[in-house]
C-alpha cells in the first residue's frame, strides 16, 4: 500500500507567511487509551513503569523518549509517536487497564510555527490563546470552522499542533489559509 | 451562552450538544401509555432556573447537567451527569 498525504488536495504541504510556517505532520501513530472504570491509577502506574511517562492532568500533554501522551477527556488519553510504528503492539500490555483503539488513520495534524502562529489561530479558534493563559504543555479540544480540532502548544516560538479528523484535512488547511489572511492581530494590539 | 465545563473550563455553547431536561424519571416498563407519552413528549418550559443535559461534544465529550436561567443564560452550575 502507498501512503497518501491527508493534505494532498492542498496546493502545498507547507506554506510560509511572515516567517510563520504550516506543515503536515505525517505519518503519525496514534492510539486512543481509555481507562476502564476505576483503573485510572493502575493505568498511570503501568504507563510510568513501562514508558517512564507521567499521564498528563486535564488540559495538558507530556512526552518522554519520543512518546507523547495527550489528555483527551476524563480517564482518556491519546498516546502518539512520529512515523508509522507498531504502537498498538507496544502498548498492548496497557489493555489490562484500558481500552485501546488505533486511530492513526483517523487523524491529520498540521503544525503551525512562528511569530504569527498565535495571531492566525486567534481568527480560527474560540479559545483564549493569550500567552498568560495558554502555554506550552497545554492542550484543548475545541472547534475550528465547525470542525472538532485538538490544539496543542509545543513551545513559545510559538508552535501549535492542530489535529482534526483526516477527512477534514483539506477543510482545516483552507480554514487556516483564510485565518492567516485576515485580522485580528494580537501583536498589533499590544504594540 | 458560555458553559463552565468542569474538565475543560469555560467554553462557548457551540462546542456543546443539547439534549433537553435533566432528571426525567423513566416509567416502569409496564406503565400506562399516558405515563410513557408524558415521559417521551411532554416538557415543562420554565422561565427561570432549569437543569438540562449538555454534551461537550467538541471537547472532552462528557455529558453534563447544566443548571441555567432560561431568561438570562446565567449558568448556576455544570457538573458531570454520571460519576
Amino acid at each position: 500500500m502507498v501512503e497518501h498525504s491527508a493534505f494532498a488536495g492542498a496546493q502545498a504541504v507547507t506554506a510560509t507567511q511572515g516567517g510563520t510556517t504550516v506543515r503536515a505532520i505525517e505519518p503519525l501513530s496514534v492510539v486512543s487509551v481509555t481507562a476502564w472504570r476505576g483503573q485510572e491509577a493502575a493505568l498511570a502506574d503501568a504507563v510510568r513503569a513501562t514508558f517512564g511517562l507521567d499521564l498528563p492532568q486535564a488540559g495538558r500533554w507530556t512526552a518522554h523518549a519520543g512518546l507523547t501522551a495527550i489528555w483527551a477527556g476524563p480517564g482518556h488519553w491519546w498516546l502518539q509517536r512520529g512515523g508509522r510504528s507498531a504502537l498498538m503492539q507496544e502498548l498492548a500490555a496497557l489493555g489490562d487497564h484500558a481500552g485501546l483503539i488505533d486511530i492513526s488513520d483517523a487523524r491529520a495534524v498540521l503544525r503551525l510555527r512562528g511569530p504569527l502562529a498565535r495571531d492566525i489561530l486567534l481568527g480560527l479558534l474560540p479559545l483564549d490563546l493569550h500567552p498568560s493563559v495558554f502555554t506550552p504543555g497545554q492542550v484543548a479540544s475545541t472547534i475550528a470552522a465547525h470542525m472538532t480540532v485538538q490544539v496543542r502548544q509545543l513551545d513559545d516560538k510559538p508552535t501549535f499542533d492542530l489535529s482534526c479528523l483526516r477527512s477534514y484535512a483539506g477543510s482545516l488547511w483552507r480554514a487556516l489559509e483564510l485565518a492567516s489572511a485576515g485580522p485580528p492581530r494580537l501583536s498589533a494590539l499590544s504594540a | 451562552m458560555r458553559i463552565p465545563c468542569p474538565h475543560c473550563g469555560e467554553r462557548g455553547n457551540d462546542e456543546f450538544f443539547y439534549l433537553g431536561a435533566a432528571g426525567l424519571t423513566r416509567p416502569a416498563a409496564d406503565a400506562q401509555p399516558e405515563a410513557w407519552h408524558d415521559y417521551v413528549y411532554l416538557r415543562d418550559n420554565p422561565a427561570g432556573k432549569h437543569s438540562e443535559l449538555w454534551q461537550h461534544a467538541h471537547g472532552c465529550r462528557r455529558w453534563l447537567v447544566v443548571t441555567r436561567d432560561t431568561r438570562t443564560h446565567a449558568v448556576f452550575s455544570a457538573v458531570d451527569a454520571t460519576p
